[in-house]
């Protein structure tokens, strides 16, 4: 499985900067519809518990805003999207909002 | 000055120092067996004086430290451990304690203090296998647990906490703990079916389940694989494996122990 696909092999995210192949800093797991995430450079650990972690793959990284300005988005995932964007596995930059690189374990 | 040479399954030990020292600390390790891989050789030289000691791999000096008049033991097992926790390569570690009831093994999972050895203890008294005691393997491609059969370490307040300790025979004595080696011992891998997270002091108990995904969080909070940089995805990858098929619980106890029906109901799947 390339390192940037989910884990059900479906899409892919993340990216390369100028065509070079970048080492993600992020791998994950899934168990049971949540995920859980490790920064391997700062070895921090994120959890995202189902309605978080459905919330963030459903999420479209170019779209320009994120689920959780919408109304319908339960303050949990607001927040737990909010500490994805603190974490640094959803990212700002010069081409907008994207997701970090994530390798899947 | 003693040299002794110990191998501990497929570990090579060599321990030189007094008598007084090598020999208690030869008894305590004396029943581990690391199954599987093999660590490098460690050789542990304690002073003549029996003050201090030195942790040595490959003629590298590990570790030096000054050693108490009381509780030297504890400091030199623990300090063993520790070496073997930064030589192992492919199995995962993470500090708790393990018994085998029936097919189940149960790894319960806390910091100092919360009660892992009393547990154990009390799951030892109905009838479980000893697994581990402040050490526990993990073998991630099989997703099975290594016994590492140390003596229980039966500080005052956990001979207090279970009463009668499970047969067995004391292999070393200092201070106030006692080295408890049970009879009943698992004689080879065992698969995680429950894991036990102790946390807080609660009294009466709170035994709840949790997510496999907390589960794996609560790992990581302790010392573990997680806690050496470079093997962090390896214990990110190998740990969920473990629990992929376990049942998770937490508990919130003054004394664990006592808790092993409400433990055993909760972590039933």
């Amino acid at each position: 499985m390339s390192g940037s696909e989910w884990p059900d092999g479906s899409g892919t995210e993340g990216g390369v900067d100028g065509g070079a192949p970048r080492v993600a800093p992020w791998v994950a797991v899934v168990l049971d519809g949540e995920i859980v995430l490790l920064n391997t450079q700062a070895a921090v650990l994120v959890h995202l518990d189902r309605d978080a972690a459905r919330a963030w793959r459903v999420w479209e990284p170019h779209a320009g805003s994120f689920p959780w300005r919408g109304r319908r988005c339960p303050g949990r995932v607001r927040d737990a999207l909010q500490r994805l964007v603190e974490a640094g596995v959803i990212l700002h930059g010069p081409q907008g909002w994207t997701r970090a690189p994530v390798r899947w374990l | 000055m003693i040299v002794r040479d110990l191998m501990l399954g497929a570990w090579h030990v060599r321990l030189e120092g007094p008598a007084s020292r090598t020999g208690p600390l030869g008894a305590v390790l004396a029943p581990m067996a690391v199954q599987g891989d093999a660590p490098a050789p460690f050789e542990m030289v304690v002073s003549a004086d029996g003050r201090g000691a030195s942790g040595i791999v490959a003629d590298r000096v590990l570790w030096s430290l000054p050693l108490p008049q009381a509780g030297w033991l504890g400091i030199l097992v623990g300090q063993t451990v520790a070496t073997l926790t930064g030589l192992l390569t492919r199995l995962l570690f993470v500090h708790g304690a393990a018994v085998a009831f029936g097919d189940c093994g149960y790894v319960f999972i806390g910091g100092s203090g919360t009660g892992k050895t009393s547990l154990a203890v009390s799951f030892l008294g109905r009838g479980a296998r000893y697994v581990a005691d402040d050490l526990v393997l993990v073998d991630p491609d099989a997703e099975t647990i290594t016994p590492v059969t140390l003596p229980l370490s039966v500080k005052p307040w956990t001979a207090r906490a279970v009463g009668a300790l499970p047969s067995g025979r004391e292999v070393a004595c200092e201070g106030e703990t006692r080295f408890w080696l049970p009879v009943r011992t698992a004689v080879g891998p065992v698969r995680p079916s429950r894991f036990v997270f102790l946390e807080g002091r609660a009294d009466p108990p709170r035994v709840r389940p949790c997510s496999r995904a907390q589960g794996l969080l609560a790992i990581a909070r302790q010392v573990s694989s997680f806690s050496y940089r470079h093997r962090g995805p390896d214990a990110l990858r190998g740990f969920a494996r473990s629990l992929r098929e376990a049942s998770c619980v937490t508990v919130d106890a003054r004394s664990p122990g006592a808790a092993v029906d409400d433990i055993m109901r909760a972590a039933a799947p």
